[in-house]
């Protein structure tokens, strides 16, 4: 058992050390914000006891699920993109092949599993219904609770179905935060992420819709848009992690904290739509400055 | 853990190493180009007053990429993505990536829809470059990694990836199809989360990932969007490694 778990931690060192060496650029990025063009996560320091546990962890969570693997491997991750670090296991099969991953917080709970590889040919597909029954199952026998009514979507990449419980807070969705489980098309567990991002103070007088719609298009026509080129067709109070499209100081990951704007979405008409289809300028429901966008291209 | 297989997880770390030393000797045997175009003028000042900073990160970060793996990558944008460009240096291309507005346009001359991409041009009026004229320069060469970051370009009728003669096929058993692997993405996608996949994708890869397992980490991601997806093609357990196999599948992990 001793010579086992020695050879774990030189192996963990040994990949450490590989990983800054083969990206030594990531290593120069220290502690400062992702840089496009850099990587993301870059190793940091783990003791044998976290590593034992997560893998005790991982171990569990896979039984429960039915992902494979017959050896683990862990590491911490630090991820400046995501703004997260996190523990991750590695699984393989018997012949040294990554078969699964697991990422858990610091605190322990789940952030992502994937069993990688496709499955073809399975079983008989199931309908969205199913899914989310499948998916409400995959979340209980990882320790989760999936609160509320889920979303149900069909997901090539995902194998089958994508089925999601966004985050709410005060009435609002919070952008990308919540639960989500990619099935196979017969049923069979492929992936989950959970993702709890911490969030800015929520006004106590949030700006109007009204006024929202009308600083996003004041936003729009100042940089030179036309409303016969772009018109307003929907606005919504979101939870949104800031970044700098539409101008405001560089961000190349999403912002860390998030914050409740009003998201004014404009569609494009004309000869526009040939190279732009929409524009998202998101409000600060507090102040009504510009918290960044989104483009549909 | 077995003493046989103990250094079976350094292989990805590695190869990447070994990479990583080539580049920097300069001693590498053979090139393998990568073309990164990518579409800013259509989505910045002039054709459009928005400013979308995302689309340059994009570029910076597929450059690094395709370098990381090996390729002699070279980024184009403005005047120098064209479609007269793009089409001249795709039959040298193992890598392609591209970010641009993709769509099922329309050929005047076939006289049917066709999937393809806008040039950038430097100006607002950009030409398509279809599959079809991809798939006509190419003559069925080989293909790497080829991420088509457009709306459309991962949909189930693509005809982007036949064009890099890459198999509309999924393959993750013993027989794999060839050092080639195929990203787009499926319907209409925002470009937060295109970014989002992307880094990612590149961040996966460049920890050792298989080009398949990340895409399964990048499919994982905080999407602003419930209707974010993306769809894929080509040998799951490969590297993604410039180059071609020279034994049957040296880089699979």
């Amino acid at each position: 058992m001793t010579r086992l778990f020695l050879s774990r931690r030189a192996n963990l060192a040994a990949v450490a050390v590989l990983f800054i060496a083969a990206f030594g650029a990531a290593s120069s990025q220290a502690a400062d914000p992702f840089v496009a063009g850099g990587l993301s996560s870059r190793p940091a320091a783990m003791s044998s006891t976290a590593a034992t546990t997560a893998i005790a962890r991982a171990r569990a969570i896979g039984t429960a699920l039915g992902m494979p693997g017959v050896r683990q491997l862990a590491h911490r991750v630090d991820d400046a993109f995501d703004h997260r670090t996190y523990d991750e296991v590695m699984a393989f099969d018997g012949g040294g092949r990554e078969v699964a991953i697991a990422r858990f917080d610091v605190d322990g709970n789940p952030a992502m599993l994937a069993v990688l590889g496709w499955r073809a040919g399975g079983g008989r597909p199931i309908d969205g219904p199913a899914a989310a029954n499948r998916a409400a199952a995959a979340v209980r026998a990882a320790g989760l609770s999936a609160p509320g009514r889920a979303t149900v979507q069909a997901s090539a990449g995902g194998g089958g179905w994508s089925v999601a419980w966004p985050r709410v807070v005060g009435g609002a969705t919070v952008r990308g935060d919540g639960l989500r489980v990619l099935l196979f098309a017969d049923g069979t567990f492929h992936g989950l992420t959970r993702t709890e991002r911490p969030l800015a103070a929520a006004p106590g007088r949030p700006l109007a819709e009204r006024s929202a719609r009308d600083l996003a298009t004041q936003r729009v026509q100042a940089l030179g848009a036309s409303s016969a080129d772009l018109a307003v067709v929907a606005a919504e109070r979101v939870w949104v992690a800031p970044n700098d499209t539409l101008g405001g100081s560089r961000l190349d990951a999403p912002g860390a904290t998030l914050r409740l704007v009003w998201a004014v979405r404009f569609e494009s008409r004309n000869l526009l739509t040939e190279r732009l289809r929409a524009v998202e300028v998101w409000i600060d429901a507090a102040d009504g400055s510009l918290v960044g966008g989104d483009v549909v291209e | 853990m077995s003493r046989v297989r103990w250094w079976r997880p350094l292989a990805p770390p590695l190869i990447a190493l070994v990479i990583a030393a080539g580049l920097a000797g300069g001693a590498m045997a053979a090139t393998y180009p990568a073309s990164i175009d990518v579409n800013t003028s259509a989505f910045n000042p002039p054709c459009d007053g928005d400013v979308n900073p995302i689309v340059p990160k994009m570029q910076t970060a597929a450059k690094a990429a395709y370098g990381r793996l090996g390729h002699v990558a070279a980024a184009f944008t403005g005047a120098a993505f064209t479609r007269a460009a793009t089409l001249k240096r795709t039959p040298a291309d193992w890598g392609y990536y591209v970010h641009s507005h993709g769509d099922y346009y329309w050929n005047s001359t076939d006289q049917r829809r066709d999937t393809g991409f806008r040039e950038d041009s430097g100006d607002c009026s950009q030409a398509v470059v279809f599959s079809k004229d991809i798939k006509t320069k190419r003559a069925g060469r080989q293909s790497n990694l080829v991420f088509i970051s457009t709306c459309h370009s991962g949909d189930a009728n693509t005809t982007l990836p036949d064009a890099f003669a890459i198999q509309k096929t999924k393959t993750t058993g013993n027989t794999p199809q060839g050092p080639e692997f195929f990203v787009g993405y499926v319907g209409v996608q925002w470009d937060s989360d295109e970014w989002i996949f992307e880094q990612r994708y590149w961040n996966a890869l460049a920890g050792g990932r298989s080009v398949g397992a990340a895409f399964d980490v990048a499919m994982l991601g905080s999407f602003g969007h419930p209707g974010f997806d993306a769809d894929w093609y080509g040998t799951y357990y490969w590297s993604g490694a410039a180059g071609p196999w020279v034994t049957s599948c040296p880089n699979c992990s």
